[in-house]
């Protein structure tokens, strides 16, 4: 791909831009700053001087890892902030699933899990979300596998508490 | 095993989908803390899987796609010029630099004795000429970019003097002050690639 190959750009863009797209429209709760970051990772995979080191890690553990950072940058512009709603009327759009639950329950969840620190919310995207195994969400998030785990049980923790705070209980009705 | 130890368990089964084994169904029953955190775990991994589901299949817009495509295209195209290409590869500063050195050395006797001076065309039949350019006795004139595969050359058969023609690694006695016949071969673009002596016999007459 260093080498200009088109097709195996193209390639990779399919393989890996929707999970990464999912993960920065989670992180960042904003459609268009999710796709701006998702581009701007592939635009800086294909620089000339771009900083990818195979030797260091897998090229997905370094896209995310600049997905991150830009999500750093767009949080500390303030670029991102949205509403919980805006994300579970996208989320339902074009789904007929949307109609035959509670969008108030998703719609209260996507906010705590908006609401949760940013390491813990990590946690939840890759491994409950994106349906990584705990190996995989370490390698992506540059941590050990005991670090992830732990985040995402205190995470869930913290989710179900609050659910059951708001009392929404999507199946009790 | 204590709470901590079940609840970690009951976790790992919520997101699973799955249901807790009989030792820990029997801790279910009799410790109401655990039994409420199952039931909250439970849920939220119902809730979780619907906003899976849902967000499983959005990814950027076409548009994006196309853009990132083009521009993957435009750079790609910068990188791929030619490596000769004016002011962009060193190779060419350095064949104007032979060329001058060689206009130099020859002084403007000598080049104007090249103008009209015979030319025969000859088309590269492959890149090893690149890699073997002492080919039919030519000696590749220093830092002169490789010929390409297919390109047009010509051979000016010339006369040169001794020091212009040791200058560009021909073994001769640069003290020689005899015009030697020799062929330069040119590229396209009229810039001298090899040298040969001709007709002569570098072995006898004074080398």
């Amino acid at each position: 791909m260093k080498k200009g190959d088109r097709q195996a750009f193209a390639e990779l863009y399919e393989r890996r831009e929707p999970a990464l797209y999912r993960y920065a429209l989670h992180m960042t709760s904003s459609a268009a700053s999710a796709e701006e970051i998702a581009q701007e990772v592939f635009v800086q995979l294909m620089s000339a001087n771009t900083r990818f080191d195979e030797t260091r890690g897998s090229l997905e553990g370094w896209m995310y890892g600049v997905a991150r950072n830009l999500i750093r940058v767009l949080r500390r512009k303030g670029v991102g902030a949205f509403s919980g709603e805006a994300v579970a009327e996208q989320a339902f759009e074009h789904n007929i699933l949307g109609s035959l639950i509670d969008s108030e329950t998703l719609a209260a969840l996507h906010a705590s899990i908006r609401e949760l620190p940013d390491s813990y919310r990590e946690a939840v995207i890759l491994c409950d979300l994106e349906e990584r195994n705990y190996d995989e969400a370490a390698r992506l998030m540059g941590c050990p596998v005991g670090t992830i785990r732990s985040r995402l049980h205190r995470a869930r923790g913290l989710l179900a508490a609050k659910m059951k705070r708001l009392n929404v209980h999507a199946f009790a009705r | 095993m204590n709470c901590e130890g079940n609840i970690e368990k009951l976790v790992e089964c919520a997101r699973r989908g799955g249901e807790p084994g009989n030792a820990l169904k029997a801790h279910l029953r009799t410790c109401g803390r655990c039994l409420d955190r199952w039931e909250g775990e439970r849920e939220l991994s119902a809730n979780i899987r619907f906003i899976r589901m849902e967000s499983g299949s959005q990814r950027s817009s076409a548009g994006g796609r196309l853009a990132l495509m083009r521009e993957f295209d435009a750079r790609h195209a910068k990188v791929t010029r030619p490596y000769w290409s004016p002011g962009l590869d060193w190779s060419w500063g350095l064949a104007m630099a032979a060329a001058l050195l060689l206009g130099v050395l020859l002084g403007p006797e000598a080049m104007t004795r090249l103008q009209p001076a015979q030319k025969t065309a000859v088309v590269v039949e492959s890149a090893e000429t690149q890699a073997d350019p002492d080919s039919d006795g030519f000696i590749a004139v220093p830092y002169a970019p490789p010929l390409a595969t297919g390109e047009l050359v010509r051979i000016v058969h010339t006369e040169l003097n001794p020091a212009a023609l040791a200058s560009l690694g021909v073994s001769v006695d640069p003290s020689w002050t005899t015009q030697l016949p020799a062929d330069v071969l040119e590229g396209e673009d009229g810039m001298p690639r090899a040298v040969r002596v001709s007709e002569v016999d570098l072995s006898a007459g004074g080398f």
